[in-house]
């Protein structure tokens, strides 16, 4: 089951760091994107539970894809399942 | 052309061997691959579609194990295949990210879409939601 994308973003896109990224205007509700958030990112066939680690004053959003075994990831799905 | 917003990393490589896999998660989607390239060309000024190649050791399958393991369908290109359709590879952020690029928005997604490649099955693809 695919569960509600939050955040739209294509999961083989990354910045200079590693790691994945989009933009802010992706999300169903930008007030749910800040630092530390755990949501649903990606698209209907591609998707993943991440962590938000940074929001850019551009709108750029830096995020890492959380492991299946980690307890928030595990918590998320648990809400949306 | 817009001024870019910020200035994207490019790690100096020499271009992948000529019949080195260059890979990207998920069917190809002209919309999506013309999002992806709009949204990167907002941020770093250039249209870019992101994959990740084989370099430095690394194969398309432990990338797919790894950067991709949560992709359904992963899409096999070979560097040579990409070079000879008019496209570029830039060396982008970290290895093995790359970013296929083209001047043209409309180009870049139809030569994208036109180049040989695969479609396969990733085998090691989880759901996430099966515990």
């Amino acid at each position: 089951m695919t569960p509600q994308i939050e955040l739209r973003s294509d999961l083989n896109a990354e910045d200079d760091d590693g790691q994945n990224w989009t933009l802010l205007e992706n999300a169903t509700n930008p007030a749910r994107v800040h630092v530390g958030a755990v949501l649903v990112a990606g698209s209907p066939r591609f998707w993943s539970v991440v962590r938000i680690t940074a929001v850019d004053t551009d709108g750029q959003v830096h995020f890492v894809q959380l492991d299946e075994s980690d307890p928030a990831a595990r918590e998320l799905l648990a809400t949306v399942a | 052309m817009p001024e870019a917003k910020k200035h994207r990393q490019r790690r100096g490589e020499s271009l992948p061997e000529e019949a080195a896999f260059v890979v990207r998660g998920d069917l190809l989607d002209p919309a999506v691959l013309a999002q992806s390239a709009q949204e990167n060309y907002s941020i770093y000024g250039f249209f870019g579609v992101s994959v990740f190649a084989e370099v430095g050791g690394i194969t398309w399958d432990e990338i797919a194990a790894t950067k991709l393991r949560r992709a359904e369908w992963i899409v096999l290109f070979t560097a040579r295949a990409l070079l000879a359709s008019g496209l570029e590879l830039w060396d982008t952020g970290q290895a093995p990210h790359y970013d296929v690029v083209h001047d043209d928005l409309d180009q870049l997604v139809s030569r994208i879409l036109g180049c040989e490649h695969r479609v396969v099955r990733n085998p090691v693809h989880s759901t996430g939601d099966d515990s």
